[in-house]
């Protein structure tokens, strides 16, 4: 016969158990009006220069229509430092337990943590083999398309995320 | 008598199994599937629209005249068990959107193309244009994804 504590501590398991599995996946944080608004707001359509752009980004990961269409693939990592292979490890086997079980309660919080202190990485042929674990480690991945007119100022543009 | 019981163990325990399921994306690039590309209107629509639409190309061939955007769908698992042990996994199927434009830079054709096996992915014709025959130098995107 099983005691009202065991009981009770049994039902605190089921409970946490089913607060667990029912935590969904937030993509808040990394959609591409939240990312847009949060690391490219300069960008803006009849003004802002390609110059500054590439200051700012530096050289295109792509480039169409002899130069006037310009193509930067974009990863959202922690910034300013490289992740260390054990942090990559640690992030490959959490993302891969979060979406088998599924629940994203880590990966919700990696989200909001790179929100406040992640940054955007251009990537470059350059920098790919430098970068190879921010690259395999990052939360999300897009394609900044820029078009620019006659003058050099940007006509249009539109970030879309490409990845996962 | 040891031995044989092991191997008759190995031999009529071990199993495999092939579970297919609804085509679902568990991971890699967005799906540029139909729904994505309804914008689409031959002759119309241009190079530029296209890229501000999907993003980059996964790969660019013959001089900016055919993109190629790849992705993958999750269309079975398959799982194999035996003694002492099994694993298991996503069978993936390869997608691939094959944009071709013109002179003037429009949409000339697009279609979307999959399958499950290697062998069956599209054949090589099938990324070129479809009003030349003689190939020109294919260029690569710098935007390979990992």
């Amino acid at each position: 016969m099983a005691s009202p504590k065991n009981i009770f501590l049994l039902l605190i398991m089921l409970g946490s158990l089913f607060a667990c599995a029912t935590e969904t996946l937030n993509e808040t944080f990394v959609s591409e009006t939240f990312v847009g608004g949060r690391w490219l707001s300069y960008l803006e359509n009849g003004k802002t220069k390609r110059e500054e752009i590439i200051q700012r980004l530096g050289e295109p990961t792509s480039s169409f229509q002899n130069n006037t269409i310009l193509g930067y693939r974009l990863i959202l990592v922690e910034e300013g430092r490289d992740i260390s292979e054990k942090e990559y490890r640690n992030i490959i086997v959490n993302h891969d337990v979060a979406y088998v079980t599924p629940y994203y309660g880590w990966v919700n919080n990696r989200r909001k943590l790179l929100s406040e202190k992640g940054a955007l990485l251009p990537l470059r042929e350059q920098n790919k083999e430098d970068r190879i674990l921010d690259i395999l480690s990052r939360e999300a991945e897009y394609s900044l398309v820029l078009v620019f007119d006659d003058q050099g100022t940007l006509a249009g543009h539109d970030l879309r995320r490409v990845m996962p | 008598m040891k031995t044989f019981f092991a191997l008759f163990l190995i031999l009529f325990t071990s199993a495999c199994v092939v579970i297919p399921t609804p085509e679902h994306r568990i991971q890699g690039r967005v799906p540029c599937d139909s729904d994505k590309t309804t914008f689409m209107v031959k002759d119309t629509t241009s190079k530029e629209e296209v890229l501000l639409q999907l993003g980059e190309p996964d790969l660019v061939l013959n001089r900016e005249r055919i993109f190629v955007y790849r992705w993958e769908m999750v269309a079975a698992y398959f799982f194999i068990g035996g003694y002492g042990g099994g694993t298991g996994g996503p069978i993936q199927r390869s997608h691939f959107l094959i944009i071709e434009f013109d002179d003037r830079n429009k949409v000339s054709r697009h279609e979307v193309r999959g399958s499950v096996f290697s062998s069956r992915t599209p054949s090589v014709e099938t990324f070129k244009p479809q009003r030349q025959n003689s190939s020109t130098t294919n260029q690569r995107s710098s935007t390979g994804s990992p």
